[in-house]
């Protein structure tokens, strides 16, 4: 496949993901909003309607130009994309409403998660803190934690948009830098740097500073790969150091 | 430490250089100590992996190690080899090369493992894991014939085969002992009555592995090889003389069982290592792969896979491409390697060094400089730590920056890898499909020098299981041909007659083509009055045209070199150096160019015999269907070469340049193809920038 047009799709999907509020997008609205150019490419009609074909179709056609940084969920016969984790879901749709939801609202408010999801994503946030639930008469309500919400955002919030200055280091730049690989690994111990990079958009020179930090504490380790698989954007987004060795993946060790 | 001392081992260390290598080829060649703490984790965990079935034959698992290139992937299983070996119960371990040929996973499993168990456990002694099955068996079965025994040496043998049943093998009295044939006569039935599952000529054959003049028939046999009548008659059996794709595989599939039953039974057990799986290209071979992990984690007992990945190779794309129980089966015993901390890396060094110097010194390097350029990379592989330990020793040695090309490097690295291969040859079994790879790696990569060209290659052992591959062969004329290539490994003679007959069916289809028949030389071609029949086949296939090429050890040994060398290099094995600061793996494309321009162009024995099959020398010396400008090319290139002085020789540039001159606007790679089929008057000598043409004395005097 051709490696520009594989790039250009998945960039034109990140743009939608970060412009859009919910943070999500369903995958019919996202085709039908492509360009004619982009709809060409995937091999859709250029006045194509949401009814002329299916969510799963989008998602074959769609699917092999998409890097891990794009996740997919999948709902009856709806198929959304995002951004976010479950958590980064959960956490920014109760930041968004401006009354405490109850678990009911809540859930209708973040409409691509299945309930088992929902509910084990929201049980977890709940246990680590991020989330309290307090009683308003008889109802069980929702709301971030004070430690989570008199912070001007919350984490997850600014590894997704970036901080407004890409160029401003912050002391809460390596917890970033985990929350990222933990969203971008998905389970995985290496992520790819250039991931981690476009996941982060920081400037290059604060993201490479702080790549240089973590490694000499011993908090993450730098790994090499195969540069011929990858992309002459993907390399240049990996990390070269002061000996000019590349290294392709990162995995953080605590 | 002492001024004098010093001196001395700064020599010693300018002549042998323990950072010198990285990468461990093979997990059973000597290499450098052990670092205990490194990978510690997974070490241990394979350990009990290894143990625990040994206790449980039944217990269905795997184990999976993924790191990332340079992590110690081989080299911990070349520990766990020596945990194998130094185990009190000695496990058989058993290393599988990337199999080539998805159409039969069973059988290459079978062939490898049965390769493996024949090789000694011990480097001191040479007893085989395969004799240590049978001298269990003889030992086993002896109590129960020795009432019925009335030999005076029973009591004798009895004490000694209980106290170390290996003696079998090692004392010769004890070899020729009558009783040891009467137990040979009553072991299968007795055994099957155990295992039932066990195949009909399983024991009997396992115990012809004792005698010399059966050891060669048994081994094909437990190969899943066709044997043919003779073998059967040596081995007392009868079984088909051919059988179909499906049925052989079953039949390595009952074996590969019998022998994890009767290891079950005698509460042996091995462990088989999956390596070097990034040469896996086709999902095919990703999918046969699945196929025999899923064998022996589900249906063989007494047995643990365990396969290594490159870690993002697994993520991305082997994980999508196996069956989910492939992949459940396997991450359920997963283990990370961990790179190296600095200080761990202090310790690589020492230990590299106390093989020199015997002792806990780390001169020349000073700790403190050490440890300081070791932490500036934080954690690292083990790799990248002997890399910089290598850098920093040249620095202290005063050593020049390397100015090796890339191509001598990789050349170099051949070199070392056919030494290992002729060093122990029988470890590589004659293997059909490696050898295609060779050749397959060997003819897409001719250099512009190359005295023919191959075009349209063509597979065709997927649809014909008798031939290999199909091209044309395009000579200096523009005249080409079709040829087809069938490589044989086969034992029994009606295969090898097939094969054959397959050459003479294409020359009825193509009169001017080419058929080559190749043949390890380790596999027999009995003369006529063994294979009469096979025999006559050959005559007619050579007066219809067809070319034999039999490879003798060391030929066979530079074929079988390039495609591991091609398996490390693309596991990123192989590092070089570009200058002190830069090492990294060689890429597929440098390697692609070794192969075309240096082992090509210098000729090694087995590529020189191979090509001069491949020409002919009619059409080379035909110029009848040369284009005008060709033989115009040809003919001024002589004249300017000869005008240019007694050596008779030009830089490819001067060449162009004067041809230019007298009116010819072409370019190198133009005249360099010309030219380079006509090896018998120019020879190509390529050199750092550029190539020298030199016009052959010899020829010219012919001419005269």
């Amino acid at each position: 496949m051709d490696k520009s047009i594989v790039e250009v799709i998945n960039q034109a999907v990140v743009k939608a993901l970060r412009k859009e509020k919910n943070g999500y997008l369903n995958i019919k609205s996202l085709i039908t909003g492509f360009p004619a150019e982009l709809k060409k490419t995937l091999d859709f009609k250029q006045n194509i309607r949401a009814k002329d074909f299916t969510a799963k179709e989008a998602l074959m056609r769609i699917g092999p130009h998409l890097d891990q940084t794009v996740l997919v969920y999948s709902k009856g016969n709806s198929i959304y994309l995002s951004l976010d984790s479950k958590d980064s879901m959960i956490l920014r749709k109760l930041e968004q409403l401006k009354s405490f939801p109850t678990f009911k609202m809540l859930r209708k408010n973040v409409a691509p998660l299945l309930k088992d999801d929902f509910t084990q994503a929201l049980n977890g946030l709940l246990l680590s803190g991020k989330v309290k639930c307090t009683f308003k008469g008889d109802n069980p309500i929702l709301s971030l934690s004070e430690q989570i919400s008199i912070q001007p955002s919350e984490p997850v919030d600014l590894i997704k948009d970036g901080p407004v200055n890409p160029d401003f280091e912050t002391v809460d730049d390596p917890e970033f830098f985990q929350a990222a690989l933990n969203s971008i690994g998905q389970g995985r111990r290496m992520v790819y740097i250039y991931m981690v990079r476009h996941h982060l958009n920081w400037s290059r020179e604060r993201f490479d500073k702080l790549i240089r930090k973590l490694r000499a504490e011993y908090r993450i380790q730098l790994h090499g790969g195969d540069p011929s698989v990858m992309t002459e954007d993907q390399v240049r987004d990996s990390f070269m150091d002061e000996r000019g060795v590349l290294h392709i993946s990162v995995s953080w060790r605590g | 430490m002492e001024k004098g001392e010093k001196k001395r081992r700064l020599n010693v260390l300018e002549k042998i250089n323990p950072f010198i290598s990285s990468s461990v080829g093979d997990p059973g060649a000597k290499s450098y100590p052990h670092v205990e703490s490194i990978n510690k984790r997974s070490y241990d965990g394979l350990c009990r992996l290894i143990r625990q079935k040994a206790l449980n034959p039944d217990l269905s698992a795997a184990g999976l190690v993924t790191g990332e290139v340079g992590e110690g992937k081989t080299h911990l299983l070349g520990r766990i080899l020596e945990f194998c070996r130094l185990e009190h119960n000695a496990y058989a371990f058993a290393y599988i090369q990337p199999i080539e040929d998805p159409e039969q996973p069973y059988r290459y499993l079978l062939r490898e493992m049965t390769t493996n168990l024949c090789r000694p456990i011990h480097t001191q002694s040479r007893v085989t894991f395969m004799e240590k099955l049978s001298a269990k068996i003889f030992a086993n079965c002896l109590d129960s014939i020795l009432s019925d025994s009335a030999l005076p040496d029973r009591k004798k043998i009895r004490e000694t085969l209980k106290k170390d049943p290996l003696v079998l093998f090692t004392e010769l009295k004890l070899q020729q002992s009558k009783m040891l044939v009467q137990v040979e006569a009553v072991a299968p039935t007795m055994l099957r009555d155990s295992m039932l599952r066990l195949p009909e000529h399983f024991i009997s054959v396992l115990l012809k592995c004792r005698h010399r003049h059966t050891f060669q028939a048994a081994m094909r046999w437990l190969k899943g090889n066709l044997v043919d009548a003779d073998d059967q008659k040596l081995l007392g059996i009868t079984c088909p003389f051919n059988l179909s794709l499906q049925a052989s595989e079953q039949h390595a599939r009952d074996l590969i069982e019998a022998f994890g039953e009767i290891m079950a039974f005698f509460g042996e057990s091995a462990v088989i290592c999956f390596d070097r799986l990034e040469n896996l290209d086709d999902p095919q071979q990703v999918r046969a792969l699945g196929k025999m992990v899923e064998f022996l984690v589900d249906s063989v007992k007494a047995v643990v896979p365990v396969a290594c990945f490159r870690e993002t190779a697994w993520e991305d794309r082997f994980k999508i491409q196996l069956n989910q129980h492939v992949v459940t089966r396997l991450e359920t015993n997963r283990f990370y390697l961990q790179g190296c901390e600095p200080e761990q890396a202090l310790e690589l060094v020492t230990s590299r060094l106390k093989t020199l110097f015997g002792d806990d010194e780390l001169f020349p390097f000073e700790k403190s400089k050490l440890l300081e350029t070791f932490k500036a990379g934080g954690v690292q592989s083990p790799r990248r730590f002997i890399t910089l330990a290598n850098e920093m020793l040249n620095n202290i040695l005063g050593m020049t920056p390397n100015t090796v090309s890339v191509a001598d490097q990789i050349k170099a690295e051949y070199s070392r890898q056919l030494e290992n291969v002729i060093a122990d040859i029988n470890r590589l079994e004659p293997d059909r499909n490696r050898l295609r790879r060779a050749m397959l790696l060997y003819i897409e990569s001719l250099p512009p020098s190359a005295p023919y060209r191959i075009r349209e290659i063509k597979s065709l052992f997927q649809k014909d299981k008798y031939t290999d591959f199909m091209c044309r062969i395009v000579f200096p004329s523009k005249r080409s041909i079709n040829a087809v290539f069938i490589i044989d490994t086969e034992d029994h003679h009606s295969s090898v007659s097939a094969s054959l007959k397959r050459g003479i069916d294409f020359f009825k289809k193509f009169p001017d083509g080419r058929v080559f028949y190749i043949r390890d030389a380790r596999c027999p071609f009995p003369d006529s009055s063994k294979w009469p029949e096979t025999n006559k086949i050959r005559r007619q296939f050579e007066s219809a045209g067809g070319k034999l090429l039999f490879f003798d050890r060391h030929q066979a040994a530079a074929w079988y070199a390039l495609a591991l060398l091609s398996y490390s290099i693309k596991e990123g094995d192989i590092m070089i150096t570009d200058s002190y600061s830069s090492a990294r793996p060689a890429k597929w494309d440098e390697f692609l160019a070794v192969i075309g321009e240096i082992i090509h162009t210098k000729g090694h024995q087995a590529f020189e015999n191979f090509d001069d099959a491949m020409v002919d020398k009619n059409f080379t010396t035909d110029q009848s269907d040369m284009s005008p400008n060709d033989r115009e090319i040809l003919d001024r290139s002589v004249e300017l070469l000869k005008a240019s002085g007694g050596m008779m020789m030009l830089t490819g540039d001067r060449l162009i340049e004067n041809l230019n001159k007298i009116g010819f606007q072409v370019n190198k790679d133009q005249v360099l193809s010309v030219l380079s089929f006509y090896q018998d008057r120019f020879e190509i000598i390529t050199t750092k920038d550029d190539v020298i043409v030199l016009l052959k004395k010899d020829w010219l005097y012919a001419q005269c």
